[in-house]
């Protein structure tokens, strides 16, 4: 109990009933004074426990209300920290974690591209068009990227599709169809013309790093630029 | 009367207690901020030792101000409390006069209602109901 207890007037009360009690030879009056006291006592304490309670529980309300908050709001920032605010898409950091996740269990497929003239979109029609295109080119790999799609947003113009387990064939044809769907209708007003992008697709065996399958894909993906743009290299 | 020669009692607020400042020698007593130190019964148990001491000198000249701006409390502060508001109380019905001021923040509900609470629990105090927007 020590020198200080929270229950000291409790405690007090309950020792001099007690007393009381273990006498059998007081007068009828001194038992009734003694009732009366621990009755005093004990509707004290029964007001003063609902109190208590009734505000402990108010309190814990309010902080699981506000520790259910903080978790939404963590989870919001945690979401922001790893995506890009214009496209959805991941953010390079959340790239690269990602693929070195993927690579420390399997063999990753990485296919890097890049918008074609991308300065000539700005440009022509100013940078709210170009975001506009960059957002729609995004909402098209969505169309043919697998689920769960794991496309991020890397540089202005450039953009990765990460593909844990799948060979090299597999993701580059996968770039074909996703280069086709690019190229395939004009963009929205006020851009309004066809856009196309180059594509470069690498593999990176299980154990290997984020730059290297980055390197890989990079390198294919100046030589699609350098055959013309438009295409899709490996 | 009260003893001329009794200490005022000021404790700093710290990360879990309140600010505890008061002014015997002219009967203004404070606690301010929040409350949930490890050991309740001890921080308040040294403050209501002084305090008792301090009412035992008081009598029916004595007009004394209570100022309570508490903007939490955990449970065994609110235990130490009640005993504080108890012996408050106690000198007030032997005719202390006590001016309760309990200060909170409108939108504090929580904090609110435990005032009226205590006006409930404690109708000797003279209670003053003072929500201040921050």
């Amino acid at each position: 109990m020590g020198e200080h207890d929270l229950f000291e007037a409790e405690e007090l009360a309950l020792r001099a009933a007690t007393d009381t009690h273990a006498l059998d030879s007081l007068d009828a009056r001194s038992y009734r004074d003694a009732l009366g006291t621990l009755i005093a006592q004990f509707r004290r304490l029964v007001r003063e426990t609902r109190r208590v309670i009734m505000h402990s529980d108010r309190q814990e309300r309010e902080l699981n209300i506000l520790n259910a908050r903080l978790t939404q709001l963590a989870a919001e920032l945690d979401y922001k920290a790893r995506h890009d605010s214009l496209t959805g898409a991941f953010n390079r950091l959340a790239v690269i974690e990602l693929t070195e996740a993927h690579l420390r269990s399997d063999g990753v497929a990485l296919i890097v591209l890049d918008i074609d003239h991308f300065k000539r979109i700005n440009d022509a029609h100013g940078h709210p068009a170009g975001d506009a295109v960059i957002v729609e080119l995004v909402a098209r790999l969505r169309t043919i990227a697998p689920e769960p799609v794991e496309i991020g947003r890397v540089g202005g113009e450039e953009f990765t599709v990460v593909l844990p387990r799948m060979e090299l064939q597999v993701a580059a044809a996968l770039a074909e169809r996703m280069r086709a769907q690019v190229a395939a209708s004009p963009f929205d007003m006020p851009v309004g013309r066809i856009v196309t992008a180059s594509f470069g697709v690498s593999f990176t065996p299980s154990g290997g790093t984020f730059t290297e399958a980055y390197c890989s894909a990079d390198a294919a993906l100046y030589e699609a630029k350098r055959r013309g743009r438009n295409s899709v290299a490996f | 009367m009260n003893d001329a020669t009794m200490e005022n009692l000021y404790l700093p607020a710290t990360a879990d207690s309140p600010e505890v400042d008061f002014r015997f020698d002219a009967h203004e007593l404070t606690l301010k901020g929040e409350s949930y130190p490890e050991n309740a019964a001890a921080f308040y148990g040294s403050i209501m030792r002084q305090l008792n001491d301090y009412l035992a000198g008081c009598d029916e000249s004595t007009t004394i101000k209570v100022d309570i701006a508490l903007i939490y409390f955990n449970s065994s502060s609110t235990k130490m409390l009640f005993a504080f508001f108890e012996a408050l109380n106690s000198a007030a019905e032997r005719g202390v006069h006590v001016v309760l001021n309990w200060h909170y923040d409108p939108e504090d509900d929580t904090i609110g209602d435990f005032g009226s609470e205590l006006r409930d629990d404690f109708s000797a105090l003279e209670f003053r109901d003072l929500p201040t927007a921050s």
